[in-house]
């Protein structure tokens, strides 16, 4: 079997990610952070808001998501994300975009308790995302 | 007979009308690149979130525990019908088969005496369809003043549906859009969203066998993707839609511009035999005035 696996990171607009030649993949899964490698069994999870840090062949790649949906079949990853920021390229309109949204968020009324959960997690990520800029 | 004035008139006229519609069609042509390039990127991922929805629709061993959104209530009898259309005219058939495909539609529910609700989105269609149908439509959306359409506005509509569903205000959720083929065929398409159609077992057969891990557990991931599955499905009209509508206006616009190429040629061999004509007749009455002498 092959070390490699097929990653795909997909949003409603365009293709943002793709490429065969990734070894492991780390996200943050609504129940904690996967490490998925090859050969990991099939899986279907929700995204928390966080990192996702892509290891491919001689680079490594970082993006910070909001929400998203994992599938993992036969060495094929693809990831569902609304919305998806290279963490490199985050600048300081991206992050006033972010926290706008945070705010927004945590504001929002008759939350359930896993929504409170996701803003609470959301505010957190975004301010650990300042913190590191 | 037309008198040359008249002639000229027109023939100014119709080069304006043609000047009219070839900028239209660049336009056209421009915007469809921009329309083309959205919708043929936001295919995967409406094609990966319909893979995982079905994956787990074949998962659930006990159907009548399963989500309504995914196995519906049981229930064929109230319609709720989504008719995507644009907000523009001037786009050859491109409304016009959109409501066509929606009125054999509405027709079969009608005549099985079933209950039809109809929601627009575009004004063309809410005009086309509000003659014939007009009661049953219970909203007209449109948006008309925004530049882009983004998957807010189709989150929009999802929430709106959805509230319907749990008002039990309708059971089978079906909207209609053009996908985008070329340039020069859009096809008009009827797809159902609520319940989820069963898929023909014989085409994902290797798919839905594979067995996953679920985290949450699947109800629970089913309750929060399925919302997500309808918005993005409507999302998806919305690009394919707006790709057709350029692409037919394209079209349109490029027929119309050669039709009033056509035309010109015409009125201006006509005008030049009239003028032809008076200078004859012209002459013919000052030689045989001359001769009279």
């Amino acid at each position: 079997m092959s070390e490699t696996i097929q990653v795909d990171i997909v949003t409603p607009e365009k293709k943002i990610f793709s490429e065969n030649n990734v070894l492991s993949v780390n996200v943050p899964g609504i129940e904690g952070d996967l490490e998925i490698l090859s050969n990991h069994i099939p899986i279907i999870t929700f995204l928390k808001p966080g990192r996702i840090n892509i290891e491919a062949e001689g680079s490594k790649k970082s993006f910070f998501i909001s929400d998203g949906v994992l599938e993992f079949n036969s060495n094929v990853l693809t990831i569902l994300v609304s919305e998806i920021f290279d963490t490199t390229a985050i600048d300081s309109t991206t992050l006033d975009y972010l926290r706008n949204k945070s705010k927004e968020k945590s504001q929002r009324q008759n939350q359930t308790d896993n929504e409170a959960y996701l803003s609470g997690r959301f505010e957190e990520e975004v301010n650990r995302l300042t913190s590191s800029k | 007979m037309a008198t040359l004035k008249d002639l000229r008139n027109r023939i100014k006229s119709v080069k304006s009308t043609q000047k009219i519609t070839k900028a239209m069609k660049m336009v056209a042509a421009a915007k469809l690149r921009k329309a083309q390039d959205r919708a043929e990127k936001g295919r995967p991922y409406s094609d990966k979130m319909n893979s995982i929805i079905t994956n787990l629709k074949a998962s659930i061993i006990n159907p009548s525990s399963a989500p309504k959104l995914l196995v519906g209530n049981a229930k064929s009898h109230k319609h709720l019908c989504v008719v995507m259309t644009a907000d523009r005219g001037l786009c050859g058939g491109f409304n016009t088969n959109i409501c066509r495909r929606a009125r054999i539609f509405f027709n079969d529910i009608i005549n099985s005496g079933k209950e039809l609700k109809i929601i627009t989105v575009g004004s063309k269609g809410n005009d086309q369809l509000k003659r014939m149908y007009g009661k049953y439509i219970v909203e007209k959306i449109s948006f008309k003043d925004l530049k882009k359409i983004t998957i807010n506005e189709s989150d929009e509509i999802t929430t709106k549906i959805i509230d319907m569903f749990k008002e039990e205000e309708f059971d089978v959720c079906t909207i209609f859009y053009s996908k985008f083929k070329s340039v020069i065929s859009q096809d008009p398409q009827a797809q159902q969203i609520i319940p989820i159609p069963s898929e023909d077992t014989s085409e994902d057969e290797v798919s839905t066998q594979t067995q996953y891990d679920y985290e949450p557990e699947e109800e629970e991931i089913l309750e929060n993707l399925l919302p997500k599955n309808i918005s993005t499905q409507i999302f998806k009209g919305f690009l394919e839609n707006d790709a057709s509508e350029q692409g037919s206006r394209m079209s349109a616009m490029d027929n119309a511009t050669r039709n009033a190429g056509d035309l010109i040629n015409k009125l201006t061999i006509n005008y030049n035999r009239s003028r032809q004509a008076v200078i004859t007749k012209e002459l013919i009455e000052i030689i045989s005035g001359a001769e009279s002498l």
